[in-house]
């Protein structure tokens, strides 16, 4: 009998069919992954497999059995019974899932007097086990720790031993390495490999193709709520018969794709250069900058030298202090020592007032432009603050933002549209649009795709390269992902703990590693076994694939 | 969420009146309660006549210590005046003194507490001590204080309350502005090399304001509870005003005789402060997302 076995789910808010006909099984050590984009209908599988898919969606299937016991006519009393007893589930972003008040241990330890009838004294004990099991170094001393003060992959690790707290037979995890760096997710990656071993089920939720290839025992791609494909890995991997699956094998950024586009039909096509930078120059350089937070040295003697024209990638592991080098660089906060130089002329130690002039020429370009937008703008009002700062005449502000709007693939329409009813990818577009209108020379990127799916980051991506030759930037790109910084790089700088350990072009970086923590970073990389027909993907007439118009709403 | 029309002015604006409509729709007994009993009390502050046609001050021995009937709704007071009427136009007094005494405290605490939030340093230190200080004294301590250097009478009633609500406010704007001051956005537009001064009108003032409007509603309430403790207290308006407070600590003496003298006053200015403070919360819950 099978672990989990699903027959024609069907998923249905108001209005719109989230998940239609959805069938798979899983068995006891098995790993089935769901994999589609933001808005296929993953999510809302796996919360309809834990009875949370809300009050106002309809849940309908032929069949719904979890080891032989019917699921789908169960009261929310009954369904507490099952999740974390019997399903444990895992979600993206373990800071806003563990609760702020409890100690981890406190956060595990519920689960288990919960669902386990375990008697208090021994609760520590087991407590400690499962952190020492998740790989969770000094259980002793995290068990009394809070979650703002672990790691992004501590708390991943601390939540999926809250879910397997009380032995479910079956993990379901949506998304559980998104936010984390490679290194991180390697390891996490390695933890659901060991409990797939030890004969737990687990269903793997990603968007990321490269991610699940390693462990997924069988794959669902979806897309809108249909399945497009299904099969074992080496089938749907290597000889993928939609082609959705194809572009979103095509779409991974990889070694391979270097110079090549990872849409197709998308975007600007060939415009000639509008302007060229004078390469050779040095248009942005820090010398041997050096920044502590509190007790804790962030960025150690740093140097960047930032060739105009180029395209510089920075690449490290989440808290190995890129983002705060990124504000150094962009002045928004002062190195204890070191300078700043733009252009050749100060940066750093000028006055705020003295800088303000030529802020333009310097943007940014975030990981949350959602963050970066006052709430009450449209889009039309973002684009004409920045206008109103260049000193464009006010009647000119529509015609202006209607262009640059156009430039970053969006329509006309998008411009009364509050960022908040635009997708991930939307927002990076009009974010990007921003730095545009203020014609800087220079784009400092930080971690620009690493909030979007894959398909969104290619057309973002492939956004920012075309923007780079039209108008000429010098881009800093910030990222942990190396697939993306290879892909984008002419150039790569790899820091750790606040210190530049290598740089180089990044086809020597790559190819050849001299420093131990690049090659630590490269090994950790996930890769699609069959990757030569990921590139072969590319060959594919592009009629059938990828259609940004499509993508852009989604 | 595809809706592409090319049209630039309708598809938002449409949007935002149709949302207004449906939420309007969902609006919950009780807050629907509360807003008639407050649409009702701004007629009677507005319009007293309409709605009382009896002459609040005449004195009619003849009617003294009336219970309530036909002819006089909420009975007569030991000097025969219209309870009723009393009530209805003792409206006005407590609607100017909460909406007044709030706009003068929202207003002074918006100031300092913008200016504590964004100056930062010795200024931020400099103000909120003084705040402290204040929050230091009850509120209606520190109303009671001011009364007694200014002098009685309603102007100053206001006035006092006002003062004795300001450090609240001001906390509160500067805590908001603290984190205005830090998002991104703000950040964004010092990146787009916006002058300061344009980036606390622009962005700081207008996120700070929202929240502040939403619990000024909540202040209202608590504005005309102390305006009418204020008054039974003998430091508010002089007899024979009718407001609520003063016809309250006139109806003490009477209570075992004449329950209605004290009670239906009382029952007003209750029924006022939990009318506000209803919509108040529903308010706040609206702007948190949670309505």
């Amino acid at each position: 009998m099978s672990l989990l076995s699903v027959e024609n789910l069907s998923v249905t808010f108001p209005g719109t069919a989230a998940v239609q006909g959805l069938s798979f099984s899983v068995e006891a050590g098995q790993c089935v992954a769901i994999v589609g984009e933001s808005g296929s209908g993953k999510s809302v599988t796996a919360r309809a497999l834990v009875g949370l898919a809300g009050d106002n969606a309809a849940v309908s299937a032929q069949r719904l059995h979890l080891v032989g016991k019917d699921l789908l006519h169960l009261s929310p009393g009954q369904w507490r019974g099952i999740r974390g007893r019997h399903i444990g589930f895992v979600l993206q972003d373990a800071l806003v899932s563990l609760d702020p008040l409890k100690t981890i241990g406190s956060e595990i330890a519920e689960a288990l007097t919960e669902h386990a009838d375990m008697p208090c004294q021994d609760v520590r004990r087991k407590v400690l086990d499962l952190l020492t099991s998740v790989g969770i170094p000094n259980p002793e001393e995290r068990i009394g720790q809070f979650a703002h003060q672990l790691s992004g992959g501590l708390r991943q690790r601390a939540l999926i031993a809250s879910a397997i707290a009380a032995n479910p037979a079956l993990l379901i995890a949506d998304e559980p390495t998104t936010a984390l760096d490679v290194i991180v997710q390697a390891q996490i990656l390695a933890l659901l490999r060991e409990m797939k071993a030890k004969g737990t089920g687990i269903i793997l939720i990603s968007h990321d193709l490269a991610v699940v290839a390693s462990l997924a025992d069988h794959i669902v791609v979806l897309k809108d709520g249909v399945v497009v494909e299904a099969g074992p890995p080496s089938q749907v991997l290597s000889r993928p018969q939609a082609a959705y699956t194809r572009a979103l094998l095509a779409a991974i950024p990889s070694v391979e794709t270097k110079g090549q586009r990872l849409t197709f039909g998308s975007g600007t096509p060939d415009v000639p250069a509008a302007r060229t930078p004078q390469d050779g120059g040095i248009a942005l350089e820090a010398r041997s900058l050096t920044k502590s937070l509190g007790e804790r040295l962030v960025v150690d003697k740093v140097d960047v030298r930032l060739v105009a024209g180029e395209t510089l990638g920075l690449v490290g592991a989440s808290g190995s202090g890129k983002t705060t080098l990124a504000r150094l660089l962009l002045a928004l906060q002062q190195p204890d020592q070191g300078e700043v130089l733009f252009d050749g002329g100060p940066w750093s130690h000028l006055s705020e007032k003295q800088r303000r002039p030529h802020r333009p020429r310097l943007q940014l370009v975030s990981q949350d432009p959602l963050g970066s937008f006052d709430p009450r703008y449209r889009v039309i009002d973002i684009l004409a603050e920045a206008l109103e700062i260049i000193g464009l005449p006010k009647r000119e502000w529509t015609r202006r933002a209607t262009e640059l709007i156009r430039s970053v693939g969006l329509s006309d329409s998008h411009l009364l549209r509050r960022p908040r009813q635009l997708s991930g990818g939307q927002r990076q577009r009009v974010a990007i649009a921003r730095a545009l209108a203020m014609k800087p020379d220079i784009l400092i990127c930080d971690e620009p795709v690493s909030a979007l799916d894959v398909s969104t980051q290619a057309q973002v991506l492939d956004l920012l390269e075309d923007l780079k030759r039209q108008f000429g930037l010098t881009i800093l790109f910030i990222s942990h992902d190396l697939g993306v910084v290879h892909h984008v790089s002419d150039r790569v700088m790899v820091m750790h703990a606040g210190r530049i350990v290598e740089e180089g072009p990044v086809g020597d970086v790559f190819a050849r590693p001299r420093d131990a923590y690049t090659r630590e970073l490269l090994a950790a990389l996930p890769r699609i076994p069959f990757s030569s027909i990921a590139s072969k993907a590319k060959g594919y007439p592009h009629d059938h694939i990828l259609d940004s118009s499509v993508h852009i709403g989604a | 969420m595809t809706d592409l029309t090319p049209n630039l002015a309708d598809p938002a604006r449409m949007r935002a009146g149709s949302v207004f409509f449906m939420r309007l729709r969902r609006v919950p007994f009780g807050v629907a309660l509360a807003a008639t009993v407050l649409v009702f009390l701004a007629l009677c502050a507005v319009a007293p006549g309409i709605v009382a046609p009896k002459d609040p001050y005449k004195i009619s021995l003849l009617h003294t210590l009336r219970p309530p009937s036909l002819e006089f709704p909420f009975g007569t007071d030991q000097l025969g005046r219209d309870i009723f009427s009393r009530v209805v136009h003792g409206a006005s007094y407590s609607l100017t003194i909460g909406l007044g005494a709030t706009f003068i405290a929202v207003t002074i605490g918006l100031a300092v507490g913008l200016v504590a939030g964004s100056a930062g340093g010795a200024v931020d230190l400099a103000f909120m001590r003084v705040i402290d200080v204040l929050l230091a004294f009850p509120a209606l301590f520190m109303s009671m204080a001011v009364v007694a250097l200014l002098g009685t009478g309603s102007v100053n009633v206001l006035i006092a309350i006002a003062i004795a609500e300001i450090p609240r406010y001001a906390r509160i704007v500067r805590s908001q502005v603290l984190v205005v001051r830090t998002s991104g956005y703000v950040e964004a537009a010092r990146i787009l090399g916006q002058r300061r001064w344009r980036t606390l009108m622009r962005h700081v003032l207008p996120n700070t304001i929202g929240p502040l409007i939403v619990l000024s509603t909540l202040g209202i309430g608590s504005a005309i509870l102390s305006s009418a403790a204020l008054s039974y207290l003998g430091l508010g308006p002089k007899p024979p005003t009718p407001e609520w407070g003063l016809m309250l600590a006139e109806g003490q003496g009477y209570l075992r005789r004449a329950w209605w003298i004290g009670v239906f006053p009382g029952m007003f200015a209750t029924l006022t402060v939990i009318s506000t403070t209803v919509l108040g919360r529903y308010l706040k819950a609206l702007s948190d997302g949670r309505a």
